[in-house]
């Protein structure tokens, strides 16, 4: 009898389990969104761009300033920053041009950058196979996106010269990738580019500046044009960009990194209002030794005294005796800052990418105005005549004077002109085959396919 | 014979309810009291043949309310009469004088005497004799088994053994108590977690490792780790027993093999840990115990350290070295910005704080006949070793009610324990930075008392003391066991739970704590607030069969689990404050962010059994299965079967070994089966993008999760066990040996992954397999049990060894350069160090590959394997009237990281171990290290690189320390107070060891290491 019965509580706790389906099945968690949701609905795919962006903005290559941004890492592997920090995770390394492929940081750039790439690639095809979203909102997200994750190729090509390129998110595919060479990977970054340029319009969709429109992306193709030494059209490109009644050129120094001004392409908003822009915030030191990084002597004295930007973007520290300079373009502090983003694009790259591109046709008197410019917009006189040689030379100086601890142009601009061994002056580990970094060290052993090491390391 | 019994004991069932009517009947009243009487009537004049003597039955049943079949039930007298009782424990004894008494003894229980006094139902509870090994009874959760009839490997700690231990967590009582079980102290700050190894690293995810918990019958969260206190606590990791008082904990059972976890399915892999609490005894005396101790903590072994003298003379050496002969602005500690003459030990300084504890506790018990309570509270208190006002505090308040049915039909058992918990810490461990600090560092405060910052060049180590860490939380568990005897021989038993938890996180940054170099106002402090709420609750129903029928005993078992869990976060920042003062209160905050704001869900399903079998109490099998549930896996892979099979053979029982009469007691028993683990945290399987604290352009944003894999499920462990149980001299030596072989496969972890897929891993089975083998040895003997004097002595020794034994592909995968086939899977892989270059003094390293230069994977060839070759503990307790002494010595033999791996480069402005003093020169050519450098030198900096990774950093970190001490002497006082008392504790109180460092237990390295703690203390009982 009682055989029988646990036969029956048997019987019916088996029945009961064919319903337990039911009973180990959970909601979502209150945080996630089923992927094919995010692109139902414009709102959710805003989101996930505005994602995108604020990633970048706060822990990228492409971020105003920090340990791991190109604006710092670059100004300090050539001649603009010393650093000052004992750390040794790798940026001190990268300071004194001696980071080998273990490098902690540079580890950090690549993975950050393709975690963009990836997040990057994820919109674009979710976009486009999305049936729920209107095409403008389609074509808008999935430009910039693109334009977004193009700006972030470019940074790594510099870096790293042959680097893999991908446009999937498939990871049976992308854990095996091989390198594309340098020249191809521009060519690529060139045909996305002009994509974008068509996937995106003039009109901002924020009046002040903090999405990138169809100028920004033609300001990062005259970029790449430059590299890869056609002058005709990124002269052509340049000219766009400035016959557009969007854009002002700034004659007030004092505005230059003010947020409203119209020689701004783009810029990142801060995280809060009243919130520091990173540059303002990094590079502040007072009453004291540097703690992180300072201006280098070479870069100081390469102002001429009257030089207004000498006077408005540089501070300077002094203690115990000592005196030292740091970075003052961007001034206001934590909890007071309201007209400052930090600014990715502005027009003045115009003008130099002009200057460049007419110089190197030979047309130095029209290429002159172009470079005077930001000269005199620093109560300097504009320079009337120049050699060729010169012209380059003069012109490299002022856009270090220019554009020192943003985006890494320096090292860029020296890279393309086939200058870097110049650094060998203050840079006693200046070797040749510094022009490009080593790939980390794990991701070699990740993926074979990455092999060979770049030269020299 | 078989058709008939169920008769027999049907009436015989009748006859003792009507008994047990009549005794009751004096408490009835209205219209039932007549019919009462006439029955009470009719049953006297049935039953009585003499007019001083009755008939006496009842039921005898152990302290859990199970019944006790074949207990000596005698009339005590010359001759003494008497009977034994049935298979469910009763008893009938006819022609009992009303004055006699009647005693009740059983093998492993104490005697019990009672006088009649004219009682006709005498119902009693026999408590276990804890000399008689055999015959303990062991917890194995769903149910319960003679330690001489266990078909599994379980491992034991109880009450008595732990007692009085001036520590807060249970887990660092039992530490070398237990054989297979490896326990290691995260840290030294309290609150602090602990790293259980059961049988060794069954999975390659660090966190698929973890033991299943389970207090009294209800599984407790694992995984609640903390958000905010990873810099102070290792790994952010509470340990789940830190809300339990271990003055409260009766027992731990710690589950070891197939046969003892396949019940528990797929969350029995790694060992299951079993804790009963203290329970209400019935019949007892009230009794009130009030205890009170204080300890104090001190750091258990210091490093030796440079002084000034030795460590300027290193620096300049080190700019000698470099070639650099004009300081540079930064060198403050030698071109003359600070005093070169200070000498400061900052290990005394910073981390050499006397940290105090107290802890006084009270517990009140009582019961009748039929029910039993006790109710515990105590407070504790611990500074720490940091100094200032960090302190963890603790209330505890818990309860069990125990109460069964006068005929023992109904039990019921039910616990709740609070405990309020509260801990300010620092917010980032400073034990590293004591050891690197430079000795001639100025001083920490000025005249003023207000922090020194040597006009903003020194990074003031106690700054970070303005940055704390705190936490408050709330858990209350609830249990509710009830048994029902529906009808002879069948339970039906409902266990249940509820858990209840909060913990609320406070982490501050005042603007402070920042060299005011950096300019900062109170607008860059901030604080982050993060509030945690758990529920969990079960409900298993289950039904238990027993029957006897001739030699055979058969015992079923079938029940089903339901378990639901909800975690909730809201981790919020605030960021700029008007000023410090507000820095507490979120609203005060110029910018609020809220971090996460999560919701989730966990739930468990499955259905469970055991069949248990007997013959001649000789030959025992035992046969256990589950089938789990889990919402951790994809819809495709919800579901999977586990099971076990046990068989023992006590041959000690034969009669041919019986005879002879040496051997006590003799067993042989194995076991196979299946569990798993689904210790893989939750939603794992979806694809989706999560909400994000990030802002842009006003906008939330939104962020890929993973990458996603819907088809991955359980990781399986097989577990095969053989063992050899024997008792010689009446059981005065014990000797239990076991050897096991677990295999886990289908292995869960996440892939590695290039950065070039966006992420680093995927979660998926990876097709590894990894072994653990092991033997296990526990010898308990008696070696004097004089009635005055009594001395036990316990030694139990690990021999763990552990292997991955296939991992199909590994040299292309992305694993190649962590693991080796053949290998334990804790291995390191290391450059070969070849010493020192006699010609210039520098690092060599062996380049096998030959290309010219050292690099991973090709040339760190070297395997070094950390995980312990051996374990175990030794402990001792003797006592003599009054006084007993113990004390347990545990040991582990190891290799792990010493300094060298967390070496600051020496020459740079760090403190350095006096080892590295011993440098090579041309006048030193034996010296150890590598000439100085200020960091200047990059080819010194990469061999410094290579050092910290190569063979010389890892080395033996073997120990036998004196883990506990105790001597207690208790005094008889009077009719009013029982006893007191008195004790004096001590803890970690000698190590021994080779190592080079700070401490060899440790998980992560860096962190405060286990203290050493003299305590004293008193217990009263009234």
């Amino acid at each position: 009898m009682n055989m029988k019965k646990i036969y029956i509580f048997f019987c019916s706790a088996l029945l009961m389990l064919t319903g337990c389906d039911k009973l180990v099945e959970v909601d979502y968690p209150a945080s996630q969104i089923g992927t094919g949701q995010v692109f139902a609905e414009v709102q959710t795919a805003n989101a996930a761009l505005a994602g995108l962006y604020a990633s970048l903005r706060d822990e990228s290559l492409i971020t105003g300033a920090d340990y791991y941004a190109a604006s710092t890492l670059l100004a300090s592997y050539t001649d603009d920053l010393d650093c000052y920090t004992n750390d040794q995770n790798g940026v001190r390394d990268i300071y004194l041009n001696q980071q080998v492929e273990s490098n902690q940081v540079i580890a950090s750039i690549w993975a950050r950058a393709y975690s963009h790439i990836y997040y990057a690639n994820s919109l674009i095809l979710g976009v486009e196979k999305s049936i729920k979203l209107k095409e403008a909102d389609k074509d808008r997200i999935k430009g910039e996106a693109m334009l977004l994750r193009s700006l972030v190729y470019f940074y790594l090509q510099q870096l790293f010269g042959d680097i893999p390129y991908t446009a999937s998110i498939d990871y049976e595919y992308n854990r095996t990738l091989a390198r594309t060479e340098a020249a191809a990977v521009l060519e690529q970054l060139e045909a996305d580019v002009n994509e974008v340029v068509e996937l995106l319009t003039d009109d901002y969709r924020d009046v002040e500046r903090i999405y990138p429109n169809r100028k920004a992306a033609q300001l990062l193709l005259a970029r790449i044009y430059l590299l890869q030494s056609d002058w005709i059209r990124a002269e052509a490109m340049a000219e766009t960009i400035l016959s557009s009644p969007l854009y002002v050129f700034q004659v007030d120094i004092n505005e230059v990194f003010h947020k409203s001004g119209s020689h701004i392409l783009w810029q990142m908003k801060p995280k809060n209002s009243g919130k520091a822009t990173l540059e303002a915030y990094f590079y502040y030191f007072s009453g004291s030794a540097p703690h992180s990084y300072a201006l280098t002597e070479d870069l100081v004295n390469s102002f001429a005294t009257e030089d207004l930007r000498r006077q408005m973007w540089v501070a300077e520290v002094s203690s115990g005796g000592n005196t030292w300079y740091r970075p003052y373009k961007y001034k206001n502090q934590e909890g007071a800052n309201f007209n400052e983003y930090s600014i990715v694009f502005r027009l003045e790259e115009v003008y130099f990418i002009l200057a460049e591109a007419l110089a190197r046709q030979g047309r130095i008197d029209e290429a002159l105005p172009w470079l005077n410019a930001t000269r005199q917009r620093a109560g300097l006189t504009g320079f009337t005549s120049l050699s060729a040689e010169e012209f380059i030379t003069e012109l490299l100086a002022e856009k270090r004077r220019e554009f020192f601890t943003e985006f890494g142009y320096r090292f860029i601009d020296l890279k393309r002109l086939d200058r870097l061994d110049e650094l060998s002056v203050h840079k006693p580990n200046w070797e040749e085959y510094k022009r490009v970094w080593p790939l980390p060290q794990n991701e070699m052993l990740l993926n074979h396919n990455l092999s060979p090491q770049n030269n020299g390391y | 014979m078989k058709e008939n019994k169920p008769y027999f004991r049907k009436r015989n069932r009748i006859r003792l309810s009507l008994r047990a009517a009549g005794n009751a009947s004096q408490r009835l009243t209205g219209r039932f009291r007549h019919l009462c009487v006439t029955v009470l009537v009719l049953f006297t004049f049935a039953t009585i043949t003499n007019a001083q003597t009755i008939t006496v039955s009842g039921r005898v049943t152990d302290t859990s309310g199970e019944p006790l079949p074949g207990v000596t039930v005698v009339i005590k007298g010359t001759p003494p009469v008497g009977t034994t009782t049935t298979a469910d424990g009763n008893y009938s004894l006819r022609n009992v004088s009303s004055d006699a008494v009647i005693s009740f003894s059983f093998i492993g229980f104490k005697t019990v005497e009672v006088p009649v006094k004219g009682t006709a139902v005498i119902n009693v509870q026999l408590e276990e004799d804890v000399t008689a090994i055999g015959e303990v009874i062991i917890n194995a959760g769903y149910y319960s088994v003679k330690e001489r009839e266990r078909t599994g490997s379980i491992s034991r700690v109880t009450a008595n053994e732990i007692k009085n231990q001036p520590v807060s967590n249970v887990l660092a009582a039992v530490q070398g108590r237990m054989a297979g079980v490896n326990i290691t102290q995260n840290s030294g700050v309290p609150g602090g977690g602990y790293n259980i190894q059961i049988r060794g690293i069954n999975s390659l995810r660090q966190a698929g490792n973890f033991p299943m918990y389970i207090i009294d019958g209800v599984p407790v969260s694992i995984e609640n780790t903390s958000t905010l206190s990873a810099a102070v606590i290792p790994l952010g990791a509470f340990s789940p027993l830190n809300t339990i008082n271990p003055a409260d904990i009766e027992s731990i059972e710690i589950l070891k093999d197939a046969d003892a976890t396949a019940i528990y399915g797929s969350r029995g892999s790694n060992g299951v840990i079993l804790i009963s609490t203290r329970k209400g005894k019935t019949g007892d005396k009230a009794g009130l115990s009030f205890s009170s101790s204080y300890g104090i903590s001190r750091l258990a072994r210091k490093m030796e350290l440079m002084d000034t003298e030795q460590y300027l003379e290193m620096r300049r050496q080190a700019f000698v070295n470099d070639g650099i002969t004009t300081y540079p602005a930064n060198a403050y500690d030698i071109n003359g910005t600070w005093d070169q003459s200070r000498y400061t030990d900052w290990q005394e300084e910073l981390i050499g704080e006397d940290a105090v504890n107290s802890i006084v506790r009270l517990s009140v018990s009582g019961g009748s006949k039929n029910t039993g309570f006790v109710i515990n509270g105590s407070h504790k208190e611990q500074s720490t070793v940091f100094g200032r006002d960090f302190r963890y505090r603790t209330n505890e308040v818990s309860g069990n009610l125990n109460h069964h049915s006068t005929d023992n039909r109904f039990n019921l058992n039910a616990s709740a324990f609070f405990s309020d918990q509260s801990n300010n810490l620092i917010q980032a461990d400073i034990t590293g930075k004591s050891l690197t600090l430079i000795p001639s560092a100025p001083q920490l405060y000025k005249e003023d008392g207000t922090l020194n910052w040597e006009n903003n060049t020194f990074a003031n180590p106690v700054a970070p003391y303005l940055a704390t860490y705190s936490n408050k939380s709330k858990t209350i568990n609830t249990s509710l066991n009830m048994s029902f005897e529906i009808v002879p021989s069948l339970y039906l038993r409902l266990n249940g739970g509820l858990n209840v938890g909060m913990l609320d996180e406070l982490s501050l940054s005042p603007n402070t704590r920042f060299n005011p170099a950096y300019g900062s106002t109170p607008a860059r402090s901030s604080g982050y607030k993060s509030q945690r709420q758990a529920f969990s609750c079960l409900a298993e129903p289950q039904l238990n069969y027993k029957h006897t029928f001739n030699d055979h005993k058969i015992d079923i078992l079938v029940g089903a689990t339901y378990q639901e869990r909800q975690n909730a976060e809201l981790r919020v920042l605030g960021y700029g404050y008007q000023s410090n003062s507000l820095i507490t209160n979120l609203t005060a905050a110029t910018t609020i962010m809220i971090l996460n704001d999560e919701k989730t869900a966990y739930r468990y399903a499955a259905l469970f059994g055991r069949i248990n079998y007997k013959y001649r109490d000789r030959y025992i099998i035992n046969l256990t299965g589950r089938r789990d549930g889990s919402s951790r896996f994809g819809p495709e892979n919800r579901f999977a079967n586990f099971g076990a099979i046990g068989a023992a053979w006590l041959f000690s029982e034969e009669k041919f070994l019986k005879e002879n009469g040496w051997l006590s007691f003799g067993k042989l028993r194995a076991s196979y089966g299946i569990t798993g683990s689904d210790l893989i945290g939750d939603y794992q399987y979806l694809d989706n993008y999560t909400v994000s604290s990030a802002i842009y352009g006003n906008s939330t944003s939104l962020y890929p999760s993973r990458l996603s894999n819907p088809y991955f499920s359980w990781e399986k462990t097989t577990k095969l066990e053989i063992a050899l149980e024997a008792g010689v001299l009446d059981d005065r030596i014990r000797i239990n040996t076991s050897w096991y072989r677990n295999r886990s496969g289908n292995q869960l972890v996440g892939i590695p992954l290039p950065a070039t897929t966006g992420f680093r891993n995927i979660q998926a089975n990876l097709d590894a397999t990894v072994e653990n083998t092991g033997f296990e040895i526990e010898i308990m003997t008696a070696p004097v049990q004089s009635g005055q004097f009594v001395w036990n002595s316990n030694v139990n020794i690990s021999f763990p060894r552990n292997r991955l034994v296939a991992f199909p592909g590994i040299e292309g995968s992305t694993y190649a350069n962590t693991y080796e086939v053949g290998y334990p899977v804790s291995i390191l892989k290391l450059y070969n160090y070849d010493g020192i270059d006699p010609e210039t003094g520098l690092y060599m390293f062996t380049d096998y590959n030959n290309n010219g230069n050292i690099s991973s994977p090709d040339d760190n060839r070297v395997v070094e394997d950390i995980g312990p070759k051996c374990f175990g503990g030794w402990h001792n307790q003797l006592s003599f009237k009054g006084w007993e002494f113990s004390f347990l010595f545990q040991f582990v033999k190891q290799k792990q990281w010493n300094y060298n791996y967390l070496m600051m480069y020496p020459g740079t402005m760090n403190n350095q171990p006096i080892e590295y003093l011993d440098v090579w020169s041309a006048e030193n050519p034996d010296g150890k290290y590598m000439p100085y450098t200020t960091g200047a030198n990059s080819q010194k900096n990469m061999l410094l690189g290579y050092f910290k990774s190569s063979s010389a950093a890892v080395s033996d970190a073997s120990y036998i320390r004196l883990k506990n001490v105790q001597l207690s002497y208790r005094l008889q006082v009077n009719r009013y107070i029982s006893d007191i008392l008195f004790y004096v504790q001590g803890q970690n109180i000698l190590t021994l060891t080779n190592y080079f460092g700070h401490d060899p237990e440790f998980v992560t390295n860096g962190f405060l290491p286990p203290l050493k703690t003299w305590s004293f203390g008193i217990q009263i009982n009234l």
